[in-house]
């Protein structure tokens, strides 16, 4: 006697786009509870009125001034309109810069974006090319001595990178700006501090990466054949060896993206959102945090959502299922 | 029939076997790092009024008898200034792992041990607090509590507690199976107890490897948000706060900015070699 079977569906989403949906949904999701938790802690705990103002502000100067922002009205009307606002991307007025927040957040991105990238770059190139050498070399004195500078470069404090470059490279002997941007010159620096933590640790995860392959039995095969080292090298080795790295490599882009650009930005005095951002906190100029907030969180997640679609695209092997 | 070798017995580690055994760059680093722990703590001991004591007739001497390193741009002992800051920032370090651990092991323990939804929720909080970088958070929070140590040092627990917490729960959840565990169970063992007396000492072992590397991410994380002067104020000394107030000489004399930076980097990476290494020994 056979049971009724559940009727399928008619249409099925793919696994890879029900996934991707999903992950645009929770992207959003966190969006809105970054927008909330900034509205809470700097327009409703802190005490905005008091902070924006000068410090010789008067007592009736600030009363009238958060009257006349709306910080007397119920929270939740405060809320609304602020969320009313996001979602419009108006976060109002920046009290340092005089403009719509948005529009010195959305000036001052591509900077930040272009030196995010930069060093993005030099740090694929010297990391796998580091790193790989220091695999293959696996246990020898080089390899020892590579993985003992990875170490150090990735725990040296950007800021004091920063200003070493700065001393050996624009001071004593002046080839490169101090700071500021514009010039092509003045973007080399910055990456270049930006760049050694992660080297440091990427020359790590290939080395790790590469040496395991290595010693898979596919490589013997190869070698037995008769393949030539290079091309060993490159066609099974990297390919094999790259999904830790793209991983670790991506992981590096979005936390540079966001969170590294801050100290350099700051050293070198490069108009990009993480400067803004920290002149925003100094000044608490909530309308320009809250959308430096949006803004970068935004990019995180669009950077992470990019990610998991390459990872998918790179190892078949990995399935596509609830977490 | 078959005869079963008896197992060998293992030699009894001597010390100095067991030095023999540890790579050379463990050793070097963990002679560096007691050389600078040493030197933060007693320094400040041998002659406290130094480190701030302003004296601008002084600025900028170069190193000398009087003052090991030089000094500053207000005439501070170099020297004693970067062994305060080095002691400031080595026992905040110290107080954040300490409470971020506890913190991190509650978490992991209780949510790898009970699992179900406890095990959920705890999971979804500990990667609201991965997921931020933590510089960006930690300079919120700084803001809105206005600057200080204790408003430092929670701002670090908060970013650095959820590294314990991922490792301590995968620990845990295998720790589960154990049979002395169930048989504690099966004794009707309360689960604080279980945590207390059975967890607890089975993943010492982490919370130690954790904390070596925690410390100098603490000591990096502190000086950089004092560099960006949201953390310690004068006339709190911090190396962060030393290297930011010296930027700007950077053209009359480089030296406190270099030492500063390079003994906070030796400091560090001393830490974490040894940290490290306890951690690929336990794998």
């Amino acid at each position: 006697m056979t049971t009724a079977v559940l009727a399928e569906p008619r249409t099925r989403l793919s696994p890879t786009l029900a996934h991707i949906l999903r992950r645009i949904g929770s992207a959003v999701l966190t969006l809105l509870v970054v927008l909330g938790v900034v509205f809470l802690v700097f327009q409703v705990l802190g005490d905005p009125a008091r902070r924006t103002l000068p410090i010789n502000a008067s007592e009736e100067q600030v009363a009238s001034y958060r009257a006349a922002m709306g910080y007397d009205d119920p929270v939740l009307e405060q809320f609304w309109r602020f969320m009313r606002g996001a979602v419009l991307l108006d976060f109002g007025q920046s009290t340092t810069a005089g403009r719509p927040a948005i529009a010195v957040v959305m000036d001052a991105l591509p900077n930040s974006l272009l030196l995010a990238t930069t060093t993005f770059v030099i740090t694929a190139l010297v990391g796998i090319a580091l790193g790989t050498w220091a695999g293959v070399r696996a246990g020898t004195t080089a390899d020892r001595v590579l993985q003992a500078v990875g170490a150090f470069a990735s725990s040296v404090p950007e800021f004091w990178s920063g200003l070493v470059l700065i001393i050996a490279l624009a001071v004593t002997v002046p080839i490169f700006p101090t700071g500021g941007s514009g010039t092509a010159a003045a973007l080399v620096l910055p990456s270049v501090a930006m760049a050694i933590p992660p080297i440091g640790r990427l020359v790590y995860v290939v080395r790790e990466s590469v040496r395991s392959t290595m010693a898979e039995p596919f490589m013997l095969v190869a070698r037995s054949k008769g393949l030539g080292s290079s091309y060993t090298l490159r066609a099974h080795l990297l390919r094999a060896a790259a999904v830790p790295i793209v991983s670790v490599g991506g992981l590096e882009l979005t936390r540079l993206a966001i969170g590294g650009v801050v100290v350099i930005e700051s050293v070198f005095a490069w108009p990009g959102i993480g400067r803004l951002y920290v002149q925003a906190m100094q000044r608490y100029d909530i309308a320009l945090v809250s959308a430096t907030l949006f803004v970068a969180t935004a990019v995180v997640l669009a950077l992470n959502t990019l990610l998991d679609i390459l990872y998918m695209k790179l190892d078949p092997r990995i399935e596509v299922g609830t977490p | 029939m078959t005869d079963t070798m008896p197992t060998p017995i293992q030699p009894h580690p001597t010390p100095r076997s067991v030095l023999r055994r540890v790579p050379p760059i463990v050793t070097v680093a963990s002679a560096v790092a007691v050389v600078l722990l040493l030197w933060a703590v007693l320094v400040p001991l041998l002659n406290p009024a130094d480190a701030t004591a302003v004296d601008p007739a002084r600025r900028f001497t170069p190193p000398g008898p009087d003052a090991l390193l030089g000094t500053d741009h207000l005439g501070r002992d170099l020297a004693s200034m970067i062994a305060v800051g080095l002691r400031t920032s080595i026992l905040m370090a110290l107080t954040v792992v300490a409470v971020s651990g506890a913190l991190g092991w509650l978490v992991g323990a209780v949510g790898g041990y009970v699992g179900g939804v406890t095990d959920n929720v705890l999971g979804r909080l500990m990667d609201v607090f991965n997921a931020f970088p933590g510089i960006i958070l930690a300079i919120a929070l700084v803001t809105v509590l206005s600057p200080s140590y204790s408003a430092l040092v929670l701002v670090l627990v908060l970013v650095t507690w959820v590294n314990y917490g991922r490792v301590i729960r995968a620990r845990v959840l295998s720790l589960r199976r154990e049979e002395y565990i169930t048989a504690s169970r099966m004794y009707g063992t309360s689960l604080g107890r279980i945590l207390g007396r059975h967890v607890l000492p089975n993943t010492g072992d982490l919370l130690l490897s954790i904390s070596l590397v925690q410390i100098p991410n603490v000591m990096l994380a502190e000086s950089t948000i004092s560099f960006l002067g949201f953390g310690l104020q004068p006339p709190q000394v911090s190396l962060g706060l030393l290297i930011s107030s010296e930027k700007d000489y950077l053209q009359t004399n480089a030296m406190p900015v270099l030492v500063a930076g390079a003994v906070l980097v030796l400091a560090c990476t001393s830490i974490a070699t040894i940290g490290l290494y306890l951690r690929g020994k336990e794998r």
